[in-house]
């Protein structure tokens, strides 16, 4: 890190760029040469598509290589159901949905002539490899920071701020988002058929704020590592839980990925400008294409239809004006129906998803559930629930922008820091610590 | 002049170096972290684990008498220790072997298991770790004591502050616990958390001098040694040190400590293992503990081997 600060201007792409190779293959030691022949196909490919001035030529190319990284990408999410024949589990690529999808990005936009084809291999592959955003986005396009890419100054303000952002992150993935998985650990240990109905809400909308938190907190230490580096990348979440209505919420969460299926498919496809069934149509094909990316598992399917329904309703109903006008309702639906899809998110054993719906909705009978689990949970994961909802507000990210550069502000979050430090750390000691027997 | 002006934009760096430094070198500053931040470190279930049962009038020569039948799949593991007694022991029993006699200095002793029913615990001890919390708080015996907790190993058994007295706001030692009340029958299962340290031999040496010292506490209780249950096939070919390799031996050593007299051995692994060994995958979610709904097997199977003299 240090050595990144100290190399001329000139020379930090490739300094990044081999730290951010050594990174990946200490994850991954095989599949690094996946990502390397992927960087390498599309830097030329695109180079060519820049070049070439036939129009057929210039489709053939592109659709090629188009299909050689959806390919490899579908190859590896079915692979799942590919065992049986292939004999053996294969494992995903760390980050492969993420860079697949932004080194797409740079595909489609030079085809489409939105940007030149970037000239330097090295500054092609550090856009598509940076380490702090490989493994879980934000998915950046390469307009965003190609001019980071061709010179930066990193001043100490950057730096400063970027280790600021850093910690807020960290300590929201460390300290809330580990804390309340601990909650869906025990409930998963317990056997949802053995949980009350209370705790099977607790545990939705615990599950649903872990989720959030461990997302937000590495996108966060992405953006954070980011400016450290020189580089504005976007954000990716934009307080999702305070939506009115589904559609919103999605707007507000995972961002770069919304928008990445925004711009290249459902726009495409003519988005919402050619009367209601060709956008619903789109909608289907977006949604069903965002739960195939999260994952070739049929719960990712019941979840993603079952957003893309409510968001049809919200569409043909109209009730978006409704609803934003609304103070209480859309903020009650949105809370109501989002943990609910998370649990779909959560379970992949559609026996076991049932059984979770039947606790929550009462129509499977417990069997063992133990008195008052729910006020046990409560009083075990009160206090990481509280400020999990304090952070769905609109409050800490206020009174982060107000205190981060006064003295007490940044004496907090240095405690913050070394607190995140002992977590790890004791983790580190004993990885499944809170697997203990 | 601008140099100076940027200098402001280190002062978060230089916070959190001395804040490092303080937090390196106090080590008494780390534990009020590590205190804040995981308090629940002794306990993640967060479970105290414990609950003073009924003041035991000892039941349990009621209940049917009747042996349980040959059929009842734990049955023959069960008396694998009973060899190890020394003196002219006879084990008889058609089909199943069920019951046993011992005779030594003082004359024989004759016994054999029986069914009973949920108040044969109400005088019963649980000691243990989470497995036992899991069985206390999905059993539902809830007139029985169980002094169990998370990450509970024999060498802090008797140690650890771990049992709760109504009224009081600290928690006592089993030990403390253990000479105040007096039990009939204490159920012990505990040496999965202590295989990542030492080895099976410096594990039993320990193991050993707890259960002296539990008979010392409890000279009239019948001590339960109950076989550690394994873990997943899946679990158990993870590689790491919890593995039922290691189970098995450690439940080979803790089987000869059986004197049929007043320490019985009682393995429930073969009604909750399936044919690769492991704990059955559907009844597992961690590998390691049973779902709640499967909880009733082990109590059952408890409840089908409790010890009759005659």
């Amino acid at each position: 890190m240090l050595g990144y600060y100290l190399t001329p201007a000139k020379a930090k792409n490739f300094v990044l760029l081999a730290g951010s190779l050594v990174f990946y293959t200490c994850g991954e030691p095989w599949y690094v040469l996946l990502l390397v022949m992927s960087v390498l196909l599309n830097f030329y490919s695109a180079k060519m598509i820049d070049r070439i001035k036939v129009q057929g030529d210039r489709r053939a190319v592109f659709l090629m290589t188009l299909f050689v990284d959806v390919g490899i990408l579908a190859f590896f999410k079915l692979s799942p159901f590919m065992q049986k024949w292939m004999g053996g589990e294969i494992a995903l690529p760390l980050g492969i949905s993420f860079y697949t999808f932004q080194i797409l990005s740079y595909l489609i936009d030079v085809y489409r002539r939105e940007i030149p084809a970037e000239k330097s291999l090295i500054s092609f592959a550090t856009y598509a490899v940076m380490f702090p955003q490989i493994s879980s986005g934000p998915i950046v396009y390469y307009s965003e920071i190609s001019g980071a890419l061709h010179g930066r100054r990193v001043t100490l303000k950057d730096l400063d701020s970027g280790l600021k952002t850093f910690v807020y992150g960290l300590g929201m993935k460390i300290l809330v988002a580990d804390r309340l998985a601990i909650l869906w650990h025990e409930l998963q240990t317990t056997g949802f058929v053995s949980i009350s109905t209370p705790l099977a809400w607790l545990g939705a909308f615990s599950y649903s704020m872990q989720l959030y938190f461990d997302f937000y907190g590495y996108s966060l230490m992405a953006v954070g590592l980011g400016r450290m580096l020189g580089f504005k990348l976007p954000q990716n979440f934009n307080m999702p839980y305070m939506a009115k209505s589904i559609r919103e919420f999605y707007r507000r969460w995972h961002m770069t990925l919304g928008r990445w299926f925004q711009k290249y498919i459902y726009i495409p496809l003519g988005g919402s400008r050619r009367g209601l069934a060709v956008t619903l149509r789109n909608l289907l094909i977006v949604w069903l294409l965002t739960s195939f990316w999260h994952g070739a598992g049929a719960h990712f399917f019941f979840w993603g239809l079952g957003l893309c329904l409510f968001i049809m309703l919200e569409r043909i109903m109209d009730m978006g004006g409704v609803l934003s006008r609304s103070k209480v309702f859309g903020h009650l639906y949105v809370l109501f129906v989002v943990p609910l899809t998370w649990v779909c998110f959560a379970i992949p054993d559609l026996g076991d998803l049932r059984t979770y719906f039947g606790r929550l909705f009462g129509f499977v009978a417990g069997v063992n559930v133990k008195a008052g689990d729910f006020l046990q949970a409560l009083q075990n994961y009160g206090l990481y629930l509280l400020v999990g909802v304090l952070l769905c507000t609109p409050l800490p990210k206020k009174l982060f922008e107000r205190f981060k550069n006064n003295f007490f502000g940044m004496v907090i979050l240095a405690i913050l820091f070394w607190m995140c430090v002992d977590r790890i750390y004791s983790a580190g000691n004993n990885p499944f610590m809170y697997l203990r027997f | 002049m601008k140099a100076f002006k940027n200098l402001k934009y280190t002062v978060f760096i230089f916070i959190l170096v001395l804040t490092g430094i303080v937090y390196y070198e106090r080590q008494d500053i780390r534990d009020a972290i590590g205190g804040f931040l995981h308090p629940e470190t002794e306990n993640p279930g967060g479970n105290p684990g414990m609950v003073s049962g009924g003041d035991g009038s000892g039941s349990a020569s009621e209940g049917n008498a009747a042996v349980s039948g040959g059929d009842a799949p734990g049955g023959n593991a069960s008396i694998s220790g009973g060899d190890s007694v020394s003196g002219g022991d006879s084990i008889s029993g058609g089909d199943g072997v069920l019951t046993g006699s011992v005779s030594g200095g003082d004359g024989t002793v004759h016994w054999r298991y029986q069914t009973v029913d949920e108040s044969y615990f109400d005088d019963a001890v649980f000691i243990g770790d989470s497995r036992t919390v899991g069985l206390y708080d999905y059993a539902g015996l809830s007139n029985t004591t169980f002094y169990a907790s998370t990450g509970l190993t024999v060498y802090k058994v008797f140690s650890a502050p771990i049992v709760s007295v109504p009224g009081q706001k600290n928690k006592i030692t089993v030990e403390e616990a253990l000479s105040e009340h007096q039990f009939k029958k204490i159920y012990f299962m505990i040496g999965i958390n202590e295989m990542g340290t030492g080895t099976v031999d410096t594990f039993m040496e320990k193991y050993k001098e707890v259960v002296a010292h539990l008979q010392e506490l409890q000279p009239d209780a019948i001590i339960y040694l109950q076989a550690i249950m394994r873990v997943s096939t899946e679990r158990s070919n993870k590689g790491d040190y919890i593995n039922n390799p290691g189970i098995d031996a450690r439940n080979a050593e803790i089987a000869k400590l059986a004197d049929n007299k007043k320490i019985f051995y009682l393995d429930v692994n073969p009604l909750v293992c399936d044919d690769t060994g492991g704990l059955i995958k559907e009844d597992t979610f961690d590998g390691v503990h049973l779902k709640a709904a499967y909880i009733d097997i082990w109590k059952q199977f408890l409840m089908d081997h409790a010890i009759e003299f005659y």
